[in-house]
């Protein structure tokens, strides 16, 4: 019984947490930070990516993307061979 | 209390802000289940504001049909936590420490020692029983909601626990008693 109740008491003081008091402050000042130097950068790979995954068309014209300019490629390729 | 995709789809729209509410939110648990992970108290809050930032640049990737905001958060939060633990060799499967000798008596263990050794077993608890075990038993989160977060079976998670409980028995059983 005395090891279920320290146990216990165990799960609750681990159980407790102290958030610092600017935590918040400082969390959102990073938001900020970020979203500022978002807008500076004219090409943000992070966003792009999010962008990506998060939408099916927009996975879809990438992939239709790539396929245009691999057969481009491929085409450029044929014709030096051929004609070069 | 304001529901959470309102304030995921205006933070969308551009109003930065809001996402305040979503950090004050769940700014204690999450610090809190780092903290229970990592075991590192002067990290943990600067891990948590990753977690929040990592969340705010995917926020658009949230899909609400596959997951509560919550679960999301709770997984960013997790793999953070164990890739911060991983740097730091803190999940390695050493033996316990000294201070677990089995020999030494129940009644003479004081309260902090009987906490002392539980802190030590869950300390060198694998990454995956420590995670399962923490969500949990200190975040009081369903079975179900801990097999999304960790991408697994409810099954498997409920294994996992009672393995990590079955280890901190195994370690207090000297003290006496074996009834946790």
């Amino acid at each position: 019984m005395k090891n279920e109740r320290f146990y216990d008491d165990w799960k609750k003081q681990r159980s407790q947490v102290e958030v610092g008091h600017n935590f918040t402050e400082k969390t959102m000042k990073q938001v900020y930070q970020y979203e500022q130097g978002r807008k500076s950068s004219l090409f943000d790979i992070q966003w792009l990516v999010a962008t990506i995954t998060a939408h099916p068309l927009v996975q879809a014209a990438m992939i239709a993307v790539g396929a245009i300019v691999g057969f481009i490629r491929l085409a450029i390729m044929l014709h030096i061979l051929l004609y070069a | 209390m304001i529901e959470e995709i309102s304030i995921i789809r205006v933070v969308l729209d551009g109003d930065i802000e809001s996402f305040r509410l979503l950090v004050q939110r769940y700014q204690g648990p999450i610090i809190r289940m780092i903290k229970n992970i990592i075991d590192d108290h002067h990290i943990c809050e600067d891990i948590a504001q990753d977690v929040f930032l990592t969340a705010y640049k995917k926020l658009s990737s949230f899909d609400p049909d596959r997951s509560s905001f919550s679960t999301w958060l709770f997984t960013i939060a997790r793999n953070k936590s164990l890739n911060a633990a991983k740097k730091k060799r803190t999940l390695s499967m050493s033996n316990l420490p000294e201070n677990s000798d089995s020999s030494t008596p129940v009644n003479s263990l004081s309260q902090q020692e009987f906490f002392d050794r539980l802190d030590q077993v869950l300390k060198t608890l694998p990454s995956k029983q420590k995670t399962a075990f923490v969500l949990a038993e200190f975040e009081k989160l369903p079975y179900e909601q801990i097999a999304q977060i960790e991408g697994v079976r409810i099954g498997t998670i409920k294994s996992r626990i009672n393995r990590a409980k079955k280890k901190l028995r195994l370690a207090l059983k000297s003290f006496g008693e074996d009834d946790l």
